[in-house]
């Protein structure tokens, strides 16, 4: 592994993440394994979350690509929803070595921006993405606010109100589709 | 760094009356297992290929006019059909060239190098900084240790053209290795599809800390990929045996009996590769193998679960997901 690169390239990644929208830390000491975070781009349902991308570096980086998965749950049709692995040529046999981290993350970011339903990493995703955009587009977005959200859901305070838990409101209302009324039927169920 | 032209120019006067190629005729007295017509394929050894790649060559460098290495990149990408060449050439000369990684396509990042040279360059600045591994180069030091492929004017520092070129060919990459850099092609990131030609990798593996392995291994692949690449050519399967056969024109996949023998008498099944099967059908034999295995069940299962690699035949099962392997 090439450390003096790395070094540059972890300097270069140290700006705070609202300046490009993207940032990663190597957690590991021998700089090979990394965190990273993109923040979901302005105008797509993943807006306003922040999502941890795990980064693995082999020994052969810059020469071969880095090897990326989301950490946080997203639902995107090139996103695995189950594992996090992401299906970008350039993270693939698109790679080049004149690419880094930083590039690397702002390319995922592009994609969470544009997704290719028609070359998908996750059929279910896709599936709704190609038969029901408004409902991929909701489904989305609650994921962006039940997993990429450090505060709480719009829709969540009724339910706080009625004493149920954040952990208990929120879990509810992803499998209500955020439809506050089925999410009230279903904790008062007990189910 | 330049690249010696006369060298490359020189293998393409051999004389082909003394090709040593063996055609098959019905004179011939072998009687050999094969019962197809012999006048359907040709038998020919490791030297063959290569005489019959440089006059493919030749003749393409004699049509567009353009040197070696660059008509080598243009066969490639048209699965060395001579045709294929000259009828895209006459067709749509740009769109060959994007295709063969002679053309950029697309807007090149950090290009610095004067365009249209191949190895040496000419820089106007004093400092440059090799993207790869980041190292900052005086111009003096530039000129004498930093390369760039032709066309693309992406510059790297030899160190790092040298691990670029030996990781794509460990991982099986020869002909289509391309160039260290990016472009943007429709507002994204793309590594840079210029392809590195014959000369300009031999040389860096060569001098740069190179390794004569990973050069031989390079030059293997070359024909390699010749023989890959062209459906009518195909390796003997026989373990360490480096002929292979040519199939001509009157050769017919569907025929009775498909069987070939080598130069060195290896009799094979042109289609399958399995050994010669007449009267059963490739299927059948293919078929019979899966159940002739101990376990049945096995075999039940990889008929119903796993398709053939359609390179290496070897079964393989998706369990999930996306359709790049």
């Amino acid at each position: 592994m090439d450390l003096k690169r790395l070094k540059k390239e972890s300097v270069e990644l140290q700006e705070p993440i609202e300046k490009c929208g993207v940032t990663a830390s190597p957690i590991k000491e021998d700089l090979s394994h990394w965190k990273g975070y993109i923040l979901g781009p302005d105008d797509t349902a993943y807006a306003g979350g922040k999502f941890e991308i795990d980064i693995v570096l082999t020994s052969s980086y810059p020469f071969e690509p880095p090897k990326m998965k989301f950490n946080t749950k997203i639902w995107h049709p090139n996103v695995s929803s189950q594992t996090g692995a992401i299906c970008l040529d350039i993270l693939k046999k698109e790679w080049s070595p004149a690419l880094t981290i930083k590039t690397a993350l702002i390319s995922v970011q592009a994609l969470l921006a544009a997704p290719e339903p028609d070359d998908p990493q996750d059929a279910v995703v896709a599936q709704e993405y190609k038969s029901s955009i408004e409902k991929f587009k909701a489904t989305a977005k609650l994921w962006t606010e039940r997993y990429a959200k450090e505060g709480s859901m719009e829709s969540i305070q009724p339910l706080l109100d009625m004493g149920f838990s954040e952990e208990q409101a929120k879990d509810a209302l992803l499998e209500a589709r955020g439809d506050v009324q089925a999410a009230v039927e279903k904790l008062l169920s007990g189910a | 760094m330049s690249c010696n032209v006369d060298d490359s120019d020189e293998i393409f006067d051999d004389d082909d009356d003394d090709c040593s190629m063996e055609v098959c005729t019905k004179d011939s007295h072998h009687s050999g297992p094969s019962n197809m017509p012999e006048s359907c394929y040709v038998k020919l050894t490791a030297d063959d290929i290569v005489k019959e790649q440089r006059k493919l060559i030749q003749n393409v460098v004699e049509l567009t006019k353009l040197p070696g290495h660059t008509a080598r990149q243009l066969l490639q990408e048209m699965k060395w059909s001579f045709e294929n060449v000259a009828v895209l050439y006459y067709d749509d000369q740009d769109k060959l060239f994007a295709k063969a990684g002679i053309s950029v396509n697309g807007e090149a990042i950090d290009a610095v190098a004067v365009r249209g040279s191949s190895g040496s360059f000419v820089l106007d600045q004093q400092t440059i900084t090799c993207q790869v591994c980041l190292e900052d180069f005086e111009r003096e030091e530039a000129e004498k240790g930093m390369s760039t492929a032709s066309g693309c004017g992406h510059v790297f520092c030899n160190a790092c053209w040298v691990r670029h070129i030996t990781t794509q060919v460990k991982e099986g990459q020869a002909a289509r290795i391309s160039c260290a850099g990016e472009t943007f092609v429709e507002g994204k990131r793309r590594r840079c599809n210029i392809i590195l030609d014959e000369c300009f990798v031999e040389e860096l593996l060569r001098g740069s800390g190179g390794s004569a392995e990973i050069l031989k291994k390079y030059q293997t692949r070359l024909i390699d990929s010749y023989v890959n690449n062209n459906p009518t050519i195909k390796w003997c399967p026989a373990t360490d045996c480096t002929n292979a056969i040519r199939v001509t024109d009157s050769f017919d996949p569907s025929s009775f009996d498909t069987s070939v023998e080598c130069s060195d008498g290896h009799v094979w099944c042109f289609n399958c590769l399995d050994e010669p099967h007449a009267p059963a059908e490739c299927s059948n034999v293919k078929e019979w193998r899966k159940k002739c295995q101990e376990d049945s069940a096995t075999s039940n299962w990889l008929v119903a679960y796993t398709k053939d690699c359609p390179n290496c035949k070897v079964a393989i099962n998706k369990d999930g997901g996306c359709n790049h392997m």
